[in-house]
């Protein structure tokens, strides 16, 4: 419950009445990331966006929750990503801030904001080739 | 920024303990921030983990170290806590953090002296904190100046007598669960539990040869346990069990006032420094050996009231000594920086009496 709290107050969000929160499919480790949200924010409302309901997401829903969460297994499945990027896009035009679980079970996350996002995209690529670039280079030395 | 820096890694093996301590720390009246070691890294940083770096890699050592001395240059905290072990922070920026007015201290929970600058560096705390009494006279032979005893706590918030929904039982419930790692040590106590419901909780169960393992490997749930989850787990299970690894020599960990604050029923192997703070028999029991663990598991599966009677007996005691805010506020006191009204020192029970204070390594 903690780290939740923590992550969202170090990322300056605060007063969250609402969040939002795009499962995968109801497995365990989202299923209990959504029963962690709502221990951690006991008086938030918790708006979980499933599946079917994600390529007609209201336009509305967005602006009105204060944080989206989204939680992504370790291996990002190109059907989830593709689902789920449309609304990400549209929380951060409505100037949503998102907390991004790129590997929900382990809890690796970052948070995007929208002025960010050019930069986060450049440092995400900038992270790949270097950790490409770096393999290679190990691979070579041994 | 913090008033009181903890530098600590945030990956859920650590029970959130930092997080925890920050809190507590917060509650006493000082701000308090956690600088990760593995969370938003610069991206210089964060590209060593998937190229495959060790974690002592000199390259990552000095990248972290530039890292934290410009946070401390432009913070100035009134103190620098490193939290678990000093993992990477080199002797030059203590001394730096000590040039700019800064308090420095370890609360060491992993006994980590094999790299040099993690020796070196026991000559730069203003306080050495152990989880363990018998690094106490280690770590003052070695150089620390100031040497306290400061054993495991858990949060009454994070940790509390959560309900179990039928749901939650059918998925977490239990006859024996473990939440942890699989050192080497712990296996064949689990191994010695076939016929049990059993349930491996944690990192690293599933890279076990299991062939050799039947009961541990059909125990094992292959997932990551934090948060809430652990607390529903503990109060889900009919035991807990303890297992100190062997960094431990007379100390105990975390997980068991955690299990206590949860009012869980807790079997733990015992270690000298158990009985400062449980009165084993009465909070929680003991086992040495597989056969014992067999017999207690056996005893206590058919004493349901045995079990709750102690649960209610441990948590009251870690609500009454062992929480964050009393190792927040001894911390704030060694390093003067007064804390206001909890308790200073974990009071203690069982057989060295109740009134002593343990607290301070000269009365160990």
């Amino acid at each position: 419950m903690i780290y939740l709290r923590h992550r969202l107050h170090a990322a300056g969000i605060e007063g969250i009445r609402a969040i939002g929160v795009m499962p995968t499919l109801p497995r365990p480790a989202q299923v209990e990331l959504c029963a962690e949200l709502g221990a951690a924010f006991p008086r938030a409302s918790l708006c979980v966006i499933e599946s079917p309901a994600r390529r007609t997401a209201t336009a509305a829903a967005v602006p009105a929750i204060d944080v989206l969460v989204v939680p992504f297994t370790r291996h990002l499945h190109r059907r989830f990503v593709r689902e789920k990027t449309p609304l990400i896009s549209r929380a951060l035009r409505s100037r949503v801030p998102v907390l991004l679980f790129y590997d929900v079970a382990h809890r690796r996350t970052d948070i995007v904001r929208r002025g960010a996002v050019p930069g986060w995209y450049a440092r995400r690529l900038l992270e790949t080739l270097l950790i490409a670039v770096g393999r290679r280079t190990r691979w070579a030395r041994s | 920024m913090g008033a009181i820096v903890i530098v600590a890694h945030l990956a859920p093996g650590t029970s959130d303990a930092p997080l925890l301590l920050a809190r507590a720390f917060e509650r006493l009246g000082w701000p308090a921030a956690v600088f990760p070691m593995d969370e938003d890294l610069p991206t210089a940083e964060r590209v060593l983990e998937p190229i495959g770096l060790p974690h002592d890699h000199r390259l990552w050592i000095r990248l972290f170290n530039r890292r934290l001395r410009r946070y401390l240059a432009t913070t100035r905290p009134a103190a620098l806590l490193l939290f678990g072990s000093n993992w990477k922070v080199l002797p030059a920026t203590l001394q730096m953090a000590r040039r700019v007015g800064t308090a420095t201290a370890l609360w060491e929970c992993n006994h980590r002296l094999d790299a040099w600058f993690q020796r070196q560096a026991l000559g730069e705390y203003d306080c050495y904190f152990d989880l363990d009494s018998h690094f106490l006279h280690v770590a003052r032979e070695l150089g620390a100046r100031r040497v306290e005893h400061l054993p495991g706590c858990a949060d009454p918030e994070e940790h509390h007598p959560a309900p179990v929904s039928p749901a939650d039982d059918a998925r977490y419930g239990a006859d024996v669960s473990f939440v942890g790692s699989p050192y080497p040590e712990r296996v064949p106590f689990f191994e010695s539990l076939a016929g049990y419901r059993l349930r491996l909780w944690g990192i690293g169960w599933d890279a076990l040869d299991s062939r050799r393992l039947a009961t541990v490997a059909a125990a094992v749930a292959r997932e990551p346990v934090y948060g809430l989850k652990k607390t529903v787990i503990y109060r889900a299970s009919a035991i807990n069990v303890n297992i100190q690894g062997a960094r431990m020599v007379n100390g105990e960990n975390f997980r068991l006032f955690e299990i206590a604050a949860c009012e869980a029923f807790c079997l733990t192997t015992p270690k000298p420094d158990l009985a400062r703070w449980f009165r084993p028999g009465y909070d929680l029991e003991t086992f040495a050996t597989g056969e014992e663990l067999r017999a207690q598991v056996d005893r206590f599966l058919g004493d349901p009231n045995g079990r709750h009677q102690r649960a209610r007996a441990a948590r009251r005691i870690v609500l009454e000594s062992h929480t964050y805010d009393h190792r927040a506020a001894q911390v704030l006191d060694a390093l003067g920086l007064r804390p206001t009204a909890v308790t200073r020192e974990p009071r203690t029970v069982g057989r060295f009496g109740t009134s002593r204070a343990a607290g301070r390594c000269d009365e160990i």
